[in-house]
């Protein structure tokens, strides 16, 4: 079973999400290159999402070069340029940082206040290792 | 290509029971449920798509055959198990297999034999002794190895017990992968909705309430807190109680919101259970 | 003839499932019957004319009662009322006419044995009917029965594709039936002397070669009668 985890109260659509944290897992080595993906009707139940949605994620990420389908073998990730991976990663930190950062400026911080808690939440994270 | 089955207009009386006019396609790879308050007319719907009973108005064809023309050759691509098998309680459940296994060309012996297994189904009893969630087990262990294109079934999950059913779902999914194949089933369960239907059609004393694919209809409801709720009523407004608010429109509904300068507390999708209820109203 | 296979191998399938008490029944009607039948002498004396209505009773009525619960017309949900095989067989890819014909051998299986039984033990167990009918009489009396057993027993046989009736409705048509074959027999019985039996006895022996070519053409014609008759009567019927 894939990692996936919706917020299905999110505006962003379901199959946006879908795709966003299957490329972060691919980009991010959990899933290399050959790895079977489950078929769409299995991860429709498991994620409780029709198959409509899933087969719109999955046709995506072929046309971006992430997965690709074999006719009646199944769905497997690609092989991905490590460059394109970088990439891939990158854009995914940044949306969630930006994410964060524009929750602060509801709440009314200030850049010095946002870096205070950027630093104290990175010094806690990095202490383990 | 043309739907699986295809309802056009279809229309039945029974006594003061007025079905239709209904108009529903199935098209392979999908999974269709039938929601609806009891006696809103499903299994009759699937009745009559079974040929079982006539036609007041209206037409129905599976694979594009009429289903009351002289050609009954398509209930060969078609499995239906009822809510209540009739005729089978004299019979053992081997006798039964024996029986249904000749008429199917496509029938998976070994399917069958793993769902005997995993549901530990006696076959030597009688039909008629077993419990409903056996017979339910039975059933579906002779329903899904007929290997059919289309199946059909009416509340198939009703008296499983909740092993069994996370067991069905399991089933039915690997059964749904290796052909085009098309489901439509009936169920008041939300479970089985949220975990195998692609589409929902709802229906109310024998009126269709809309086709709705199901993450659209999931994504469409949207429940809002508002401190200091507006007297006038909000686009997308469907109803209110207190600081609560229910709209169908979420984007008109906030974009509202915004330019009138109103705090929204918290705002959360509706269950899919609810929005039915709602629908269903 | 293929459809005749099928409906032969579902027929198996139902009395299979009921053989043991099927059995049971049919060993019992027919001791039944032979108690019965050893009054036919008397009968032929005509010192006992209730006989006729006995044996008409037991020759068309037994095999319809063989049948065990589970296979017997029923009153099923709402407004139906059928044989429930009739309607698992049409959920399953099984036509229509195969269902019909498999209800057929499964009548005949229920009504040939008796029958032949009754029919054999008559010349057995009466000095009158053996000196009243050369031997080819008798196989024209036999065939005016088989027959009268086609032509109207298997209406029982056709009757069992069901349909849509209110109860009430159901006991005044009964009510109607048994005076209507009430009426006919009183009919008959003030132009035949002796009553049934004697009368085809009569037809058998006075008009051998007409009453086979009449039971030949009657039995077939009745053969393909009441299977359309089933046909139109599914055809008609809301099996829901």
């Amino acid at each position: 079973m894939l990692p996936i985890r919706l917020s299905k109260d999110s505006r962003e659509p379901i199959y946006h999400q879908i795709e966003k944290q299957l490329k972060a897992l691919i980009a991010g080595g959990q899933l290399t290159a050959g790895t079977p993906l489950p078929s769409i009707r299995a991860l429709s139940k498991d994620l409780e999402i029709s198959v409509i949605t899933i087969r719109r994620a999955y046709q995506d990420l072929e046309a971006q070069g992430f997965i690709e389908t074999a006719h009646g073998k199944g769905t497997f990730v690609k092989e991905v340029h490590s460059s394109r991976k970088e990439e891939t990663m990158t854009a995914s930190v940044q949306v969630e940082f930006e994410r964060a950062i524009r929750n602060a400026i509801d709440y009314d911080y200030t850049a010095d206040e946002i870096k205070n808690v950027f630093e104290e939440i990175l010094k806690k994270l990095t202490k383990g290792e | 290509m043309p739907a699986w089955i295809e309802i056009q207009d279809v229309r039945k009386n029974i006594d003061d029971f007025r079905l239709g006019p209904i108009n529903l396609n199935i098209e392979p790879g999908t999974i269709t449920a039938l929601v609806g308050n009891n006696g809103s007319g499903k299994s009759t719907l699937l009745k009559l798509i079974m040929n079982l009973a006539n036609l007041d108005g209206g037409a129905i064809r599976v694979l594009g055959k009429l289903v009351d023309g002289n050609d009954e050759g398509w209930k060969r691509h078609v499995t239906f198990q009822p809510q209540k098998q009739v005729g089978w309680n004299a019979y053992k459940g081997h006798e039964l297999k024996e029986l249904i296994a000749p008429l199917y060309t496509k029938w998976d012996d070994r399917l069958f034999g793993r769902m005997i297994e995993l549901f530990d189904i006696p076959l030597d009893k009688r039909f008629g002794k077993m419990s409903p969630g056996m017979q339910q087990k039975l059933s579906l262990s002779l329903a899904l190895p007929r290997g059919t294109d289309i199946l059909i079934l009416d509340e198939p999950t009703a008296s499983l017990d909740i092993p069994s059913k996370a067991l069905f779902m399991d089933l039915l999914v690997d059964w749904m992968e290796q052909e085009d194949r098309a489901v439509v089933l009936t169920t008041h369960q939300p479970e089985d909705l949220r975990k195998l239907a692609d589409y929902l059609f709802l229906m109310r004393d024998g009126k269709p309430a809309g086709l709705y694919e199901k993450d659209v209809l999931a994504t469409t409801y949207r429940r809002y807190w508002i401190s200091g709720m507006p007297a006038d009523t909000l686009p997308g407004e469907l109803s209110r109680s207190g600081n609560e608010l229910i709209s169908d429109n979420p984007d008109a509904t906030e974009q509202y919101l915004l330019e009138h300068g109103i705090d929204a507390i918290d705002n959360k999708l509706l269950e899919l259970e609810e929005i039915i209820s709602l629908l269903l109203k | 003839m293929n459809e005749w296979k099928q409906a032969y191998r579902l027929a198996v399938f139902e009395l299979k499932a009921s053989r043991k008490s099927l059995l049971t029944i049919m060993v019992f009607y027919i001791a039944m019957s032979l108690v019965v039948m050893m009054s036919f002498d008397l009968y032929l004396e005509e010192r006992f004319m209730l006989f006729d209505l006995l044996f008409l009773a037991i020759f068309f009525l037994f095999p319809a009662w063989m049948k065990s619960k589970e296979f017997q017309m029923q009153k099923m949900d709402g407004d139906l009322w059928t044989v429930p095989s009739v309607v698992m067989l049409q959920q399953l890819p099984v036509s229509r006419d195969v269902i019909i014909k498999s209800r057929f051998v499964i009548h005949a299986v229920c009504s040939f044995p008796l029958q032949f039984i009754l029919l054999a033990a008559m010349p057995l167990m009466s000095e009158n009917f053996r000196e009243g009918m050369s031997p080819l009489a008798y196989i024209a009396f036999v065939l005016i029965w088989l027959a009268l057993s086609i032509a109207v027993g298997f209406m029982m046989a056709a009757s069992e594709a069901g349909g849509n009736y209110k109860t009430s409705a159901i006991v005044k048509s009964f009510i109607y039936m048994l005076a209507g074959i009430a009426i006919l027999y009183a009919l008959l019985f003030l132009f035949a002397d002796g009553g049934f039996i004697r009368w085809t006895m009569v037809l058998a022996a006075d008009w051998t070669w007409l009453s086979i070519v009449a039971a030949a053409v009657i039995g077939i014609a009745g053969w393909n009668y009441w299977q359309a008759d089933m046909r139109k009567l599914i055809r008609k019927t809301d099996y829901l």
